[in-house]
């Protein structure tokens, strides 16, 4: 048992972000500990079991961008860190999903002018607004996506377009979409892809959305066999190669600044880090620090974010292989003929439940080790759980368990007699098991003007916050900026 | 020093044009990042504004130490003068 560490990076948490950092000021040569509060890693890239391990379901919803070859940030960061038999495997997915709306089938394929050709042939009069929208997936998308690679200095900034990325960021995807579209229907057709990045089309900032859609079309789709378990088991594996200590079922408690280092009280140990690297909520940052006389004011800074969507998940075991009930696609998502929208009275009252996008993902096909599972997901906020009584918990979970069964059976009545196991969890399960604040699986939103710089500069220097808190959501943001953050953090500390 | 003057207001402007603040409120030590919410991209767009309107050619790496008017006024007297 190790009692006082001295170490130069104690990061806070091993979620992807975490262990990509990890690893990366690892391999630059710094001592680093990472500490978890949860008895494995991964955060929201995590799998459980059930049925003595029997059956294997996703915390998360397992969906990677980036790692086309040469042209994803991903790829690039993976090969940076000679993390070769990991690149080998992602496998690519050969189409982004199906999205079901109006009774069509409507198959979204993975190569971008195989997306134009398939949205002009079910939409032949929204040609123009089809080839304006590849147009600023291409410039505006393409350079938000590359800001990553200008880090590296790989990228030069096309100058000419800022000013119109400013304008897209302080819009909303949907109000992006009706300047290009003459209908409605391609835009319930396009805006459900934001379940991607947890973004609803009547929230997110356009220019944000164009930049996930680049991700989605150009990036690189892909998934792991074994899911997000087996992505941040590989990961802790390499970090712990490369030198460094993971303590589990270790959370942190308390910090305190001792001038030449922070002195950080966990469960087991006393830690001297000269830095501390937060992948934690930043609220809790200050949580853990004494009040400091700049608490208030970065509190206020805190208060400008809106705590992100959380998920309701359905895992569902069936009794045979999705296929034989017509489930072929990685993904469907099930949009109602209202369209992938609702108002905050919708959300307020549980008729969003109805209306709202639902996803049926196939994890079948991306573990079979893990039985004939499918997960069925919608985006949902910790503020409609965790001010309920154990009761009203348990009966609102199994309300909304029936009704997306039910929905799951309208479009795949196959379904009917073939689950033989269903489980739920909500943001308040997520929180329980991740400790993100109010069970957000996708950190804060990114509102049109969302400035996550406000974050960057943490009064205390010897704190940082890498997170996706801080960088913006998803599995391939998450893993990149805890490499680029790695990376940085080792470069202004050389001597 | 007039000059110095001029140089404030131009660069008052169009940090005004671009974050959406009144320039008039902008003082030498207004903070870009936490008093006028200056984001990494808007950063950007005033380095090409202060090339074109000064016919320099400004490093990006000069932002990172860009926290307020004065300090882009320093950059840009020096920049200037060689």
């Amino acid at each position: 048992m190790i009692d006082n560490i001295n170490v130069d990076d104690l990061v806070i948490g091993a979620g992807l972000c975490g262990l990509m950092y990890g690893l990366t000021a690892a391999t630059e040569g710094r001592s680093v500990v990472i500490s978890e509060a949860h008895h494995k890693v991964g955060g929201y890239a995590t799998n459980f079991y059930r049925n003595k391990r029997k059956f294997i379901f996703d915390c998360s919803q397992h969906k990677v961008s980036g790692l086309r070859e040469h042209v994803g940030n991903l790829w690039n960061t993976l090969k940076r860190l000679e993390l070769h038999s990991l690149l080998e495997e992602f496998h690519l997915h050969e189409e982004i999903g199906t999205v079901v709306y109006r009774g069509n089938f409507i198959r979204i394929p993975s190569e971008p002018n195989e997306i134009k050709e398939t949205l002009r042939m079910y939409f032949p009069d929204e040609t123009t607004g089809i080839e304006q929208l590849f147009k600023d997936i291409e410039t505006h998308g393409y350079q938000h996506y590359m800001f990553f690679r200008r880090l590296m200095n790989e990228y030069t900034i096309n100058k000419d377009i800022l000013r119109e990325s400013r304008g897209l960021s302080k819009i909303t995807a949907r109000e992006y979409f009706e300047t290009i579209f003459k209908g409605n229907d391609i835009i319930e057709v396009l805006s459900p892809i934001a379940i991607y990045s947890g973004s609803i089309s009547n929230e997110v900032n356009a220019f944000y959305f164009l930049h996930c859609l680049y991700a989605m079309f150009y990036g690189g789709q892909a998934y792991v066999k074994g899911t997000g378990q087996r992505l941040s088991n590989v990961l802790l594996k390499e970090f712990i190669n490369r030198g460094g200590i993971l303590l589990k079922k270790n959370p942190v408690y308390e910090m305190e600044d001792h001038d030449e280092h922070m002195l950080v009280k966990t469960r087991k140990n006393m830690i001297r880090a000269k830095n501390v690297i937060a992948t934690c909520p930043p609220e809790d940052v200050l949580k853990m620090l004494k009040k400091q006389e700049y608490t208030d004011r970065f509190q206020s800074v805190i208060n400008n974010f809106e705590v992100g969507w959380g998920h309701f998940c359905v895992y569902i075991v069936i009794s045979v292989p999705p296929e034989e009930i017509g489930i072929f696609s990685p993904e469907y998502l099930l949009v109602s003929d209202s369209g992938d929208n609702f108002t905050k009275e919708d959300f307020e009252n549980d008729r969003y439940y109805d209306l709202f996008t639902l996803s049926i993902s196939n994890y079948h096909r991306f573990d079979p080790a893990g039985g004939y599972v499918i997960q069925l997901v919608m985006l949902d906020h910790g503020d409609r759980w965790f001010h309920l009584s154990e009761e009203e918990y348990t009966a609102r979970k199994q309300k909304i368990q029936d009704k997306f069964i039910k929905r799951a059976l309208k479009t795949f009545p196959k379904l009917e007699g073939k689950l033989i196991y269903t489980e739920s969890s909500t943001p308040k399960t997520n929180y329980k098991f991740t400790l993100a604040t109010k069970g957000s699986a996708f950190a804060y939103k990114m509102l049109p003007r969302t400035n996550l710089s406000l974050l960057s500069d943490f009064p205390n220097d010897k704190i940082k916050l890498v997170s996706t808190w801080a960088g913006g959501p998803g599995y391939e943001t998450a893993m990149c900026f805890g490499f680029t953050q790695g990376k940085l953090l080792s470069k202004n500390t050389k001597t | 020093m007039e000059k110095q003057e001029k140089l404030f207001e131009k660069v008052y402007e169009i940090l005004g044009d671009i974050t959406e603040c009144n320039p008039k409120e902008i003082q030498p030590d207004t903070n870009l990042l936490h008093d006028m919410g200056m984001t990494s991209l808007m950063g950007l767009e005033v380095l090409v504004e202060l090339e074109r309107n000064f016919q320099v050619s400004l490093d990006e790496e000069l932002l990172a130490n860009m926290t307020t008017p004065k300090d882009i006024v320093k950059v840009l007297e020096e920049e200037l003068a060689s």
